[in-house]
């Protein structure tokens, strides 16, 4: 069952209050932006798509059936939207453009400036490199290791965001463990 | 006692508290005497705690994330429309927002959790390029992505970067003024509108009559190059 506080928030945001929302986005929006962060490396492109998940959700807070933590159903929205998000990027994916000018023609500059903006944003040496070698892994072990090892989500409710079994769970946290524990002795972390 | 070395899915139980006490025992019991599978166990736990100092990644505090999100709703910038969510008379009171400036400090782009573990360096960017290499603004565009580009190009904004989501531009001042003396234009149809959804009428909004998608205010810029983000529909 969900928590009492998530429902009579989402209650109050029903009956239109709109500004309630903020509630529910401000607990759980560090959440959803670190599981979006782990498969999409790009601050700003991880905080837009973070926001959008929380403006699908509003919108979809209707639909919301309450037989489950709140907390799951964002989750899996996120999920999903993540994954929608993949496919559709590599169908279309950024390259690089031509522009005529007036006079002449030129390349763009597409690349950011910050060049690689997560080097700049991780400070943290090894913090970056285990954020590096988690988001290579693959999306199984990657979804399940942020979802118990970040979050501390208990194996039932990760069954529940994932719908998978328990025991499938089980299974993918360990291999997870041990493809990361492996690529982390790699980098010289263990 | 266990002869065997501890396999790694037991350890793994074992550190989530996930087996049963009689092998909870057992692998206590192992791992006192078996330097091997301590080690493993050491490494497993040490990798545990490195992956949950992740934590620590936070979206900057600033308040400009929520109403973002909910202008995003009201002008239903996406496909859906939230008038199945809140009843209309709600979404009309506070639809002025709808074409409402959302700015976003530049420093929105950073994260850090108590300026412990992560910054960004975004403004150590582009310092020998004679412009500023920081995101200046962030525009929300009403329109699609190849409108979108349209219109910047129509306007000579250097067009950098082309995501789904976004576009990175730069422009300069007078250009930035340029629009917004086309956004006053239509300043006065969206009052319209505004007071036309306000009264109660249940009106659907033709985001695709106003055409230019930007929403600028001047905040006394300087004559500086200026680089923005446009969020496109």
């Amino acid at each position: 069952m969900s928590d009492i506080s998530d429902i009579e928030t989402i209650d109050r945001v029903l009956s239109g209050n709109l500004n309630a929302y903020e509630i529910l986005v401000k607990k759980y929006q560090d959440r959803i932006f670190r599981y979006v962060y782990s498969r999409i490396p790009d601050y700003d492109e991880a905080l837009d798509i973070t926001q959008e998940i929380f403006v699908l959700t509003m919108e979809s807070l209707r639909t919301f059936r309450r037989e489950s933590k709140f907390s799951t159903w964002l989750y899996s929205i996120a999920i999903n939207y993540c994954k929608n998000f993949k496919r559709k990027k590599r169908r279309y994916r950024e390259v690089p453009i031509q522009r005529t000018g007036s006079d002449s023609e030129y390349e763009l500059q597409l690349t950011d400036a910050r060049q690689n903006p997560e080097r700049d944003v991780i400070a943290r040496d090894s913090l970056r490199i285990v954020m590096e070698e988690l988001q290579k892994l693959p999306e199984d072990y990657r979804d399940i290791l942020v979802l118990r090892d970040i979050e501390g989500e208990s194996y039932s409710d990760i069954a529940d965001i994932l719908s998978i079994s328990l025991s499938n769970v089980k299974v993918r946290i360990h291999r997870g463990r041990e493809m990361l524990k492996s690529r982390l002795q790699h980098r010289g972390l263990l | 006692m266990m002869r065997m070395h501890v396999p790694f899915r037991k350890l793994s139980a074992y550190v989530d508290g996930i087996i049963s006490a009689e092998e909870k025992v057992e692998i206590k019991e192992h791992l006192n005497h078996c330097k091997s599978c301590e080690k493993q166990y050491d490494d497993l736990k040490k990798m545990i705690g490195l992956v949950s100092s992740l934590k620590g990644i936070e979206i900057k505090k600033d308040d400009s994330f929520f109403p973002e999100i909910i202008a995003k709703v009201k002008t239903g910038s996406r496909k859906k429309n939230f008038r199945k969510v809140a009843n209309i008379s709600a979404v009309a009171a506070s639809i002025a927002v709808v074409f409402g400036v959302i700015f976003l400090s530049p420093d929105s782009i950073d994260h850090m959790k108590g300026g412990s573990v992560f910054y960004a360096g975004d403004e150590k960017a582009g310092k020998n390029s004679g412009i500023t290499e920081r995101l200046d603004r962030i525009i929300i565009s009403s329109t699609g992505r190849e409108n979108t580009l349209r219109l910047l190009r129509m306007h000579d904004v250097k067009v950098k970067k082309i995501s789904d989501s976004h576009i990175i531009a730069e422009t300069d001042a007078a250009t930035l003024r340029r629009l917004q003396q086309q956004l006053g234009e239509r300043q006065h149809a969206r009052n319209t509108l505004t007071q036309n959804v306000g009264s109660g009428q249940r009106t659907v909004i033709p985001m695709d009559d106003i055409s230019f998608p930007f929403s600028l205010i001047n905040d006394g810029l300087s004559e500086r190059k200026v680089r923005i983000r446009v969020q496109v529909r």
